[in-house]
């Protein structure tokens, strides 16, 4: 068993990119500097007055993880347009009220966020389609 | 090795077995409603790890309802000690099960790695010695190699686990970790991530990005703690000062980003380095006390007619006790004998 613990220990020494597993992890947490400069892929809900709603993991991927969430609106961008507008539709299946729902890559100064600058630098619309409520 | 496999008392072990398995209980039954949730996902989002990772597609719905919803009623079988040899692996193993398949959508999760591998632990030692519903076993205050190992071997985890995060941070980091930018840009970007996912997000987290200062400090405090977990091993002071360490530094990773260790937080993480029994034995005592001296199912020979009983060793044995297969185990006198 101390063996087994260990062996991911090892493994981060001799790989820094060594891949994390479960339960025998290498524990890569904030091991690595994420940079100031944060491009996030999300979904929000734009009204019809312009103003942008944040929606929550549960609405975007019927998890309550965020980090999953986040894969989740990744891994469709990366998919392809068609991939982007079902994982739109799917999202505003499940969005209560009325609103253009946006598939987004956003992106924030981390530090300058954090310091009350909530806009993004730059936000990219990859998909967009209408929630009916 | 010799420190390895010192005696432990059986209580301590049964102690373990019980703090651990409550909160694997509790985390079962409060993560039903996320663990039934997994059904529902959509298969592109399936990315399995672990056990799960030969698995090209998810389990089946059926599947993974009969694992959320016996987790708990296993964990309460596993608590209580009941058929321990059969629910002990069984409980680990759906434990195990269950928090793969939380890992298996995209994002491997550090909260649990220590419950389940404390759970595989208890699993495969005798955990079930005292402390047991209707377990014919041997008595509660044994004292025992066998009772030992468990214990150790759950600390040595613990230690391990902390060492080897500590490792990643200055093998990825390098030194430059230590500067503070990284833990800096870290609170920053997780914080900002839950804010966009339309999650709870830590205002004092994003108040602190703004003093620079404070991260350099915290970033040789968080290693100090990582990389010195093996004092803990030490025992005395050294363990319980890096323990109240290590807890302090999972309120501040709260404080700052809003992550949860609930299994560290509630210092069951913890269990495996303290002497449990002190608290076990004086509980047995009055439960024992409050039975008219009648002893109740904590323990072999406590319950009228069971295999360990008086009347029923009488008949079964013309030797006083017994001597059950296994390593040597010695006995204590009981306190005040």
């Amino acid at each position: 068993m101390v063996g087994a613990v260990a062996v991911p220990g090892v493994r981060m020494l001799t790989s820094p990119d060594a891949s994390d597993g479960f339960p025998l992890s290498t524990y890569p947490m904030f091991a690595h500097d994420p940079g100031q400069v944060a491009v996030m892929a999300t979904a929000v809900v734009i009204t019809p007055s312009g103003d942008v709603e944040r929606l929550s993991p549960e609405t975007i991927a019927g998890t309550d993880q965020v980090i999953q969430a986040a894969m989740t609106v990744r891994r469709a961008i990366d998919r392809g347009r068609a991939a982007s507008a079902a994982l739109c539709r799917d999202i505003a299946a499940r969005v209560e009220g009325s609103g253009t729902i946006a598939v987004v890559i956003e992106e924030h100064d981390a530090i300058a966020w954090s310091a009350g600058e909530r806009e993004p630098r730059q936000r990219r619309t990859v998909s967009d389609c209408e929630a009916e409520g | 090795m010799a420190w390895l496999f010192a005696p432990a008392p059986a209580t301590r072990l049964a102690a373990l077995r019980i703090v651990v398995g409550t909160y694997a209980t509790v985390w079962a039954t409060v993560r039903l409603p996320a663990h039934l949730g997994h059904a529902d996902q959509v298969a592109e989002r399936w990315q399995p790890v672990g056990l799960l990772a030969p698995l090209d597609a998810p389990p089946v719905a059926g599947a993974i309802v009969a694992l959320s919803v016996g987790a708990p009623v296993v964990g309460l079988l596993f608590t209580a000690g009941w058929r321990y040899r059969l629910v002990g692996p069984l409980f680990a193993v759906v434990i195990l099960a269950l928090a793969t398949l939380d890992s298996s959508w995209g994002q491997v999760f550090h909260t649990e790695n220590l419950l389940v591998l404390h759970l595989l632990i208890l699993a495969a030692a005798p955990a079930a010695a005292a402390l047991a519903v209707g377990h014919p076993g041997t008595r509660p205050d044994d004292v025992g190699e066998r009772y030992g190992w468990p214990l150790r071997l759950a600390a040595v985890v613990v230690v391990l686990a902390y060492v080897i995060a500590g490792i990643a941070k200055l093998r990825v980091g390098g030194l430059d970790w230590l500067g503070g930018d990284a833990l800096r840009h870290w609170v920053a970007q997780d914080n900002l991530r839950k804010a966009l996912l339309g999650d709870t997000y830590s205002p004092f987290g994003t108040r602190l990005v703004g003093q620079a200062w404070l991260l350099p400090p915290m970033a040789v405090v968080t290693l100090v703690v990582e990389l010195g977990a093996p004092v803990a091993l030490a025992g005395g002071r050294w363990r319980t000062a890096w323990v109240i360490a290590a807890w302090l530094f999972h309120v501040g990773v709260l404080a700052l980003m809003a992550i949860l260790f609930p299994y560290q937080l509630s210092g069951v993480a913890f269990a495996p380095f303290f002497r449990l029994e002190r608290v076990a034995d004086p509980a047995r005592r009055f439960v024992n006390s409050r039975r008219g001296g009648r002893r109740l199912c904590w323990g072999p020979g406590s319950r009228a007619g069971g295999a360990g009983s008086p009347r029923r060793r009488r008949r079964a044995s013309p030797a006083p006790r017994a001597r059950r297969a296994g390593p040597p185990v010695h006995r204590v006198p009981r306190p005040g004998a």
